[in-house]
């Protein structure tokens, strides 16, 4: 048996090119019989590589490469135990993060489960062999030897080098003197010879050269690929070492994928069992929760049956009890929590605390979740208030133990924007130029990278090297390029994790395993979902903020879901701030859809995503519920199923009980071919489920007209629709926001503006606020604190008060020293303050400029001015302390000083406070007034009035044409759209949605980028909801606060026009001859 | 060795040089010291090259090959 023994995968990060995939079809293809992984410092490939290895007849072998004294060696595994063992040696190497190593005498760990190999040209032993320094070699090879008795191999490498044969001779000949082994190594760094250039371009990115430097660790050949084993013996014609090669693979075997699971253990009393203590907790529950429910007493009764004996059978008891540890302690803190995904399906979730809706209130299918055919844990995540989450982490890790908990690895792979990015910097174009062409790639894209050659050409010019640019992309996009920090999924297990993967601490100081998600689930090992929500964070603050300034203590968790005035506030659009249904899009769902009730949330939170946009099935949905078109099933087997969605296909859990009940499959199947139409990727395994969908069908006695339809129904359901389980949870959530907003608005929007939550500016949360009748206060050195706040005025109203911490450069930190100072007596003037609190000179300037010590100077230029003086004076008073007698500044010497114009006091607003006191477009609305542009409220207004104009038959154009003007706040094109572009337009009445058609966004592609835009358009209503069909297009100049730049996921927010001098009164000298604007 | 760089006949046997001639000498190869093959740039369409390191009589000779042509790379006499 031949194989390589040495192999890098681009799991080496930049080391290595080709996937495990790759390197086992190769390999297969050369009649190798096994291949070892050895990457780098990590086995971050394993369960691929041995996947792939399986399914191409390999054997597969685990090790990795490791520095030890300095200098490169290999470990491989010969057993599952060895396994552990190098899992433990690569969690110490892992210990200096920046550059991982162990010591020589730490491999006495691997005992005779770990083979060793001498390593590469890089390896001592070749590099001494090269040197000649024959007697160091022998000296090395013997302690070597005296670590690791028995396992040491002297491994020989070929590769077309100058001098390989010479060295490989040396190595052969003081193998035989010393007794030690040879094996064949290979040193193996991507799959097939042509793979080289990719090597060699990772090579170049990982030093941060281009490719027209000298560097020594760049390939001089195309010889590091896999080779046939002719090849090999006519390079290295030593058959023993051929021999040994073969014997060494045989003597490696073990299955690192268990077939088992390793779950946490629960903290039990004495002598119980976890079932029994699972149903103990679920009774005490269920009594509470259901004694009184006549209504779904029995039901839940059968269904918590049901739950229980698949929880016993599956042996998940345990995990049970455990997130129920987890949620119980952030329950103990006063953590907000909500448990999400399938999870929600289930009673015993609900009854444990873990998730917060009744599954059978919302029609839920405990199958979604768990069920006995389903292998491995099932997925449980619970978002915690994002500002606690640290917390929930730290305890689980000290109640599991450190060795028992980490978090999964984020591999982050190159997508496009980011491999142009660093092609481009290996080719050697200047970083202004590389930011430019990486932009003008968007950031999600499924299309190749030659189809963006345009917008690269559009930067560099047409040139030859842009096709070896697109090249290299093409080389790297979709490998790995390195460990992430972010994820939310933390492992918790029994043994300690170092036993099936090596522990490693990433760049924020979070212990991660080396593997992503998927292979964690494939190891057996247990994940929970510990994710942060800043809307949990909100709400949470939002209550606090009602029980400390208005004395009413809110049970946000027991309201009842019912309350019209909520729906009422929904329907007519008024979600800005309200989780998940604040997007202009939402808005325009809002309005058609009208819901009326918690399961019309339910809905409303499922429609509006790629899955039933993609599908076709929102408008049939909405038609359908207005009584525009009669609810039809297509086949009378699916009514049960589709009845409260009236015949359409909007959850994921419908998908599974189709295929379940319509198409005759067991339970896992369905499950699978669920799971098989979200994705929508293996176009075989999805050829494959057709049949098997319509045959089960059939056997039920279906026609194959009608099984046929449905099939194609069902399978349309592309992309991520969300689970019903998922959109309850979210939907109470949303609720919960809803209501706060509703009765709350002052409490609800401060706490919205210190968590932030959502995608708006500050600016417009401002405006919001406003609109709901809480006025927002500056922030002020008397009085504002350290967060968001609420106070009363004169006349009892609740205001907002923005903290000091919203003023740029003033940190929590800076400013604790201002409040404490405060506290103990009131502030009397600039000097005041600067005295007392020594605040860098940076940090009173934006103060002063913000406004916040403008009671104390009397206006901003004032204080400004006197921030100035006090600096340069200080400093001559510190040379001279007898002047401090003497106050620093005095009224004689304070000049004339006019007051902030207009256009002043809103650019340093936003400059220091990120929002201003004055909408921006207040100072030209006299002189648009004039150009008869009109403002946004206006558009209100029109469209009912042309509603009632209509002959009683609902149509969105209402045929009125209108010109507003605005900041552009919001700039979408989401991928759904098929090149519409959204742009929110924003004044200082309102906010409206424009809609630009492909058409008009080409002719206008240019202005359309600006910050501040003129618009005339077709006027748009459905209900309370207004859109502009832009007809044209022009750019409104010196206008800040509005965002130019690029379209993005959730708005296009690339670059805020700040400047001052933007922010001119002749802003509107080219707009002031009325036929300048539009020629109609 | 000095740098020389031009082009060089080879008689070859069996894929290895065993007589040259460059300029106005020949040289009569004793024995192949080292074989060695060198990518290049990729990007620019480079060839592979394999190289020999030649002890002749006359001298020492690293030579390369495309596949159709020789060169002279450097020469120690």
């Amino acid at each position: 048996m031949f194989g390589s023994l040495h192999t890098r995968s681009h799991y080496s990060f930049l080391s290595g090119a080709s996937s495990p995939d790759e390197l086992a079809l190769q390999a297969a293809t050369l009649g190798h019989g096994m291949l070892c992984l050895t990457d780098v410092n990590g086995v971050y490939g394993a369960v691929r590589h041995q996947r792939a290895c399986r399914a191409v007849g390999l054997r597969p072998l685990i090790g990795c490469e490791v520095v030890v004294d300095g200098m490169p060696l290999v470990l491989i595994a010969r057993n599952m135990t060895g396994y552990g063992r190098i899992g433990q040696m690569l969690t110490m190497a892992h210990r200096d993060r920046e550059r991982p190593h162990l010591q020589l005498d730490v491999l006495q760990m691997g005992a005779q489960d770990v083979a060793v190999l001498t390593g590469g040209h890089d390896g001592r032993a070749w590099q001494l062999a090269a040197a000649g320094k024959e007697r160091d070699l022998r000296a090395w090879l013997e302690r070597l030897h005296d670590v690791v008795p028995g396992q040491v191999h002297i491994e020989l490498v070929h590769q077309q080098r100058p001098r390989d044969s010479a060295v490989a001779t040396i190595l052969v000949r003081m193998g035989h003197a010393m007794g030690l082994p040879c094996v064949i190594g290979g040193d193996v760094r991507y799959a097939t010879r042509d793979a080289y250039a990719t090597y060699d371009a990772a090579i170049c990115i990982r030093e941060g050269i281009t490719i027209f430097d000298h560097h020594a660790a760049r390939p001089v050949n195309d010889e590091q690929c896999l080779r046939s084993e002719a090849t090999m013996r006519k390079l290295l014609p030593y058959d023993e070492a051929f021999a040994m090669t073969s014997q060494l693979g045989h003597s490696c075997s073990f299955d690192i994928i268990p077939d088992h699971i390793t779950p946490p253990s629960a903290r039990l009393p004495e002598g119980t069992q976890p079932t029994d203590v699972l149903r103990s907790l679920v009774e005490t529950a269920f009594a509470r929760r259901y004694a009184h429910d006549t209504l779904r007493r029995d039901q839940a009764r059968r269904q918590v049956e049901h739950e229980l004996r698949v929880i016993g059978d599956l042996g998940l008891a345990d995990f049970f009890l455990v997130v129920k540890e987890v949620v119980d302690e952030a329950q103990r803190r006063g953590i907000r929590h909500s448990g999400r995904g399938s999870a929600a399906n289930s009673i015993v979730a609900y009854l444990l605390g873990i998730t917060g809706v009744c599954p059978l209130r919302h029609h839920l299918l405990f199958e979604r979740f768990l069920h006995r055919g389903r292998k491995g844990t099932p997925d449980i995540d619970v978002d915690f208030d994002s500002e606690r989450r640290e917390e929930i982490i730290a305890w689980m890790e000290e109640r599991f133990g450190m060795e028992q908990t980490a978090m999964t690895a984020t591999i982050i792979t190159y997508r496009a924007r980011m491999a142009v990015r660093d092609a481009a910097k290996t080719l050697g174009w200047p970083m202004d130029t590389v930011h430019a062409m990486s932009k003008s790639i968007p950031g999600y894209t499924n299309k190749a990278i030659t189809e963006y050659r345009g917008n690269i050409e559009r930067i560099t010019g047409e040139a030859p090297i842009v096709s070896t640019l697109l090249d290299i992309v093409e080389k790297i996009e979709g490998r790995p390029r390195h460990l992430g920090l972010h994820s939310g999924g933390m492992i918790l297990s029994h043994r300690p994790l170092w036993q099936l993967t090596p522990v490693q601490v990433s760049a924020n100081g979070v212990h991660v395993v080396q593997f992503d998600k998927d292979d964690v689930e494939a190891m057996g090992l247990v994940k929970f979902d510990v994710l942060g929500l800043r809307m949990l964070a909100c709400i949470a603050e939002a209550v606090e903020l009602i029980q400390r300034r208005e004395g009413i203590d809110v049970d946000i968790d027991e309201l009842p879901l019912d309350d019209d005035n909520v729906f009422a506030m929904m329907r007519e659009g008024r979600t800005l701030g309200v989780f998940q249904i604040e997007s202009q899009g939402q808005m325009h769902l809002l309005a058609q859809h009208q819901p009326e009730c918690f399961d019309d949330l339910v809905t409303e939170v499922a429609l509006f995503r790629p899955g039933p946009l993609q599908g076709g099935m929102v408008h049939p949905y909405i038609r359908r519920r207005r009584g525009a078109e009669p609810v039809t099933y297509m086949h009378p087997d699916l009514e049960p199923i589709l009845r409260d969605t009236l015949g359409i296909i909007l959850f994921q859990e419908q998908v599974l009980e189709i295929a379940h009940r319509f198409a005759g499959m067991p339970l896992d199947d369905a499950d699978d071919f669920r799971s098989l139409v979200s994705k929508q990727r293996d176009r075989q395994a999805m050829a494959a489920m057709k049949d098997r969908f319509i045959d089960g069908a059939m056997q039920r006695g279906v026609d194959r007209p009608s099984a046929e339809q449905v099939y194609e129904k069902v399978s349309h359901f592309v992309g991520y629709g969300f689970c019903r389980s998922h959109a309850a949870a979210f939907a109470k959530i949303v609720y919960q926001s809803a209501w706060l907003k509703r009765y709350h608005p002052a409490c609800y929007m401060a706490a919205f503006m210190q968590h932030r939550p959502g995608f708006y500016n500050l600016m417009t949360l401002e405006e919001e606020a406003r609109r709901c009748g809480v006025p927002v206060e500056m922030p002020d050195i008397a009085v504002s604190g350290l967060r968001y706040d609420v106070e009363r005025d004169a006349e009892g109203v609740l205001r907002i008060r923005k903290p000091l911490t919203s003023i740029a450069h003033c940190s929590v930190d800076v400013m604790r020293s201002v409040v404490w100072e405060r506290s103990q007596r009131p502030f009397t003037s600039v000097e005041d303050v600067w005295l007392r609190t020594s605040l860098p000179s940076d940090v009173m300037e934006s103060m002063a400029l913000s406004g916040a010590m403008d009671a104390l100077a009397g206006s901003s230029r004032r204080a400004l001015w006197e921030v100035g003086v006090i600096r340069r004076r200080l400093e001559r008073y510190r040379r001279d302390p007898a002047l401090f007698d003497r106050p620093i500044v005095m009224e004689e010497d304070v000049p004339v000083m006019p007051p902030l114009r207009a256009q002043e006091r809103l650019a340093y607003d936003y400059r220091t406070h990120g929002a201003a006191r004055l909408h921006p477009m207040t100072l030209y609305r006299r002189a648009m007034t004039d150009l008869e542009v009109r403002t946004i409220a206006t558009c209100m207004r029109m469209g009912a009035l042309a509603e009632d104009i209509r002959d009683g038959r609902r149509r969105n154009d209402t045929g009125v044409d209108i010109i507003v003007a605005g900041i552009v706040i919001l700039r979408q094109s989401p991928p759904t759209a098929k090149g519409v572009l959204f742009v929110t337009l924003e004044d200082e009445t309102g906010f409206v949605q424009c809609v630009v058609q492909p058409r008009e966004r080409q002719q206008f592609a240019e202005a359309l980028r600006h910050a501040a835009l003129i618009v005339k358009g077709r006027l748009h209503a459905v209900n309370k909801w207004r859109g502009l069909l832009v007809r044209d297009v022009r750019i409104l100049t010196n206008v800040i606060g509005g965002y130019h730049g690029h379209p993005a996921m959730y708005g296009g927010t690339d670059q805020m026009e700040l400047s001052v001098t933007a922010a001119s009164e002749n802003a509107l000298q080219s707009l002031t001859k009325p036929d300048s604007i539009f020629v109609s | 060795m000095r740098v020389i760089l031009e082009p060089i006949a080879v008689d070859v046997d069996d894929g290895r040089p065993v007589a040259l001639r460059w300029r106005h000498a020949s040289f009569r190869v004793l024995h192949v010291v080292d074989t060695w093959t060198w990518r290049g740039r990729w990007w620019q369409g480079d060839s592979r090259r394999r190289y020999y390191l030649l002890d002749c009589a006359e001298g020492s000779l690293e030579v390369f090959t495309d596949g159709s042509t020789w060169t002279l790379s450097r020469l120690m006499d």
